[in-house]
């Protein structure tokens, strides 16, 4: 080869890199830009002052509420679902996970929609419910249902992709050794899978926190009673704008949180491995 | 004693065990190439896989019977069973793993720490107990693992594979501590291993699997001697396995007397012993010389045999000796059937054994 291809070879290389560099850089600017802009609308006064009005708190005050009781609901109800699902198979398994899978690619708008038809004062189970003076549709449970319905998938998976990831034979030793099967589980089992459990939980949290479009169509825009920091942000778009700028700001900053301990544990997972 | 007879498709084959009788105080090693179905038969045993058919009795209690309907729980049969690889609890310390056992039956904590530290102690492992499982080395985890097997008292003693984690040197001992332990515990054993070795080490009888088959059974001379199938008889003849008496001069000199010819060896045993000598550490000459090495035969070359990586030549001195012997030895030397050659190997190269 002569020194010219050579040349024409490290040039290519070189063009390669700096069209990847650009692309790369134009991506990060795009994400880091918006989320910038937002720090730069209030000054750190306003932030405090907004974030204490008597709105914002209720907001904070009924999200962190909610969403911790969601998210209790769904490891509750999850957790027996991922391990049978990890565990055993059984016909119709396949339709099971679809059916746990859905609602993350189901639009929200249609999540809060089924839920109104099947709560609602005349849906499918409303009507009855109803009879007995008892309304979910608008109230704090609703909220609660709405976050239950959108964010279990998250767990569910991670719940069940972690059970999986449970060598059998640890199982296996636990039962020779004398435990029942319950046993096993609470001692083996759900200790070996607890970090990326605790993932799970945490991506669960963090969705129902962020649940927005099924709570707005299900339990409406209610301050103190439906109105959570999402539907807050939303409503004093128009009428306090700083107010949505402090919640946003504080729900980025979790977020952000949220992943770098996420991946914290999934890099300490690999202890077990 | 455990008596079993059960039967279940596998894969590629039928599981057919029938009658298989194991004494309290007995051990026996089932045999077999990956795949014959020897693990399968412990996870039977154990409750971990139900049969298709069959009945398994432990001292008078029925564990399973098919006619019955009759399945124990795994955790109801009061069986130990030691996994290949250990399984050990990585989230626990040794001290836990041990204790494990003792703690889901409700004993006493104070029962518990005296047993758990008993069986430290006999295990040699009371330093170490603290620590997590995870940091220790293959010799440590397999006496833990055998020690949580033992801590609930059970009434059969299942091993997987007990050695084949280990390296080479490792092994060894544990081979020795292994029989000891098991021939304390007064109780049957089933080991599972696909090495001939590790079985006449610790067992007092050989079962051989083919196929989910024993195709037989007995002392470990008899099946040594009476091969009833190629598996182990290529064993015995790849790994120069014999029995012998140990004799002792004089002098001090240990040699193993193997039908008449007597092979010096370095071991603390007596009595009748296996020994094995692997066939790379023979080395086949035309003309006698000297060395270091003890053991020094003359014999004829039987017979020769190309298996691809080695050569083997088969010399008859009395019992039947195969080298193996490099393609590039075999051109340059001429070694032929008939051929007197000389067979030299040092002492410690004979592996003895119980």
């Amino acid at each position: 080869m002569s020194s010219t291809d050579t040349r024409k070879h490290s040039a290519a290389r070189i063009g390669t890199m700096a069209v990847a560099g650009i692309l790369i850089l134009l991506f990060l600017i795009f994400i880091t830009i918006p989320l910038v802009s937002l720090f730069t609308r209030v000054s750190p006064e306003d932030f405090i002052t907004a974030l204490t009005s008597p709105l914002a708190m209720d907001a904070l005050w009924l999200s962190a509420v909610t969403a911790t009781f969601s998210t209790v609901v769904v490891v509750v109800l999850g957790t027996p679902l991922a391990y049978v699902n990890a565990r055993f198979s059984y016909r119709g398994r396949n339709i099971v996970d679809t059916l746990t899978d859905l609602p993350i690619v189901l639009p929200p708008t249609v999540a809060g929609l089924a839920l109104l038809m099947a709560f609602g004062r005349n849906g499918l189970l409303g009507q009855y419910l109803n009879i007995f003076d008892v309304q979910i549709a608008f109230t704090t449970i609703a909220v609660v249902i709405a976050q239950i319905f959108v964010a279990s998938p998250f767990y569910i998976r991670q719940a069940r992709s972690s059970f999986e990831a449970v060598d059998l034979n640890f199982e296996a030793a636990s039962r020779t050794l004398g435990a029942t099967p319950l046993q096993t589980f609470v001692k083996v089992t759900l200790p070996l899978a607890a970090g990326s459990l605790i993932s799970g939980v945490i991506m669960t949290f963090a969705r129902a926190l962020g649940e927005f479009g099924a709570t707005l169509m299900f339990a409406g825009n209610f301050q103190g009673k439906t109105q959570t920091m999402p539907l807050a942000i939303y409503g004093e778009l128009q009428s306090d704008m700083a107010v949505s700028i402090a919640l946003a700001i504080l729900l980025v900053v979790f977020s952000f949180g949220i992943i770098l301990v996420v991946k914290y544990i999934g890099k300490r997972e690999s202890v077990y491995a | 004693m455990l008596n079993g007879t059960f039967s279940m498709p596998l894969r590629d084959f039928n599981l057919d065990v029938s009658d298989f009788v194991v004494k309290d105080g007995e051990t026996l090693a089932l045999i077999g190439e990956n795949g014959a179905g020897k693990s399968t038969v412990l996870r039977v045993l154990s409750g971990l896989l139900k049969p298709a058919s069959g009945r398994i009795v432990l001292n008078d209690r029925v564990l399973f019977d098919s006619g019955q309907r009759v399945s124990l729980a795994p955790e109801d049969r009061q069986i130990g069973y030691m996994f290949q690889n250990y399984a050990l609890f990585p989230h626990m310390t040794a001290r836990k793993n041990i204790a494990y056992g003792l703690k889901v039956r409700r004993m006493p904590q104070g029962a518990v720490d005296a047993r758990v530290n008993e069986l430290c102690e006999r295990m040699g492992v009371l330093e170490i107990a603290d620590e997590l499982v995870t940091r220790m080395s293959g010799g440590q985890r397999q006496r833990i693992a055998l020690a949580r097997a033992l801590a609930p008292s059970p009434e059969l003693l299942l091993l997987d594979e007990p050695l084949s984690a280990l390296d080479v040197r490792t092994q060894e001992q544990m081979r020795r501590e292994l029989a000891s332990v098991i021939r304390s515990e007064k109780i049957p054993c089933v080991l599972v291993t696909h090495s001939l070795v590790d079985a006449l080490a610790v067992a007092d009888r050989i079962a051989v699997i083919e196929k989910g088959v024993i195709v037989a059974c007995g002392a470990p001379e008899q099946i040594i001697h009476n091969p009833a199938n190629g598996f182990v008889s290529s064993f015995s003849e790849n790994l120069n396995l014999f029995r012998g008496r140990v004799v002792v001069s004089r002098s001090g000199v240990v040699c193993v007397d193997v039908a008449g010819i007597k092979i010096r060896a370095t071991t603390t045993l007596s009595g009748m012993v296996s020994v094995g000598i692997r066939p790379e550490e023979l080395i086949l000459s035309r003309e006698r010389f000297e060395s270091s090495a003890v053991n020094s035969f003359r014999g004829t070359i039987t017979g020769v045999e190309d298996t691809g990586l080695y050569q083997y030549a088969y010399v008859d001195i009395g019992i039947t000796l195969a080298a193996a012997v490099t393609r590039q030895s075999m051109e340059r030397l001429h070694f032929a059937i008939g051929d007197e050659v000389t067979v030299t190997f040092k002492a410690t190269a004979v592996q003895v054994f119980v």
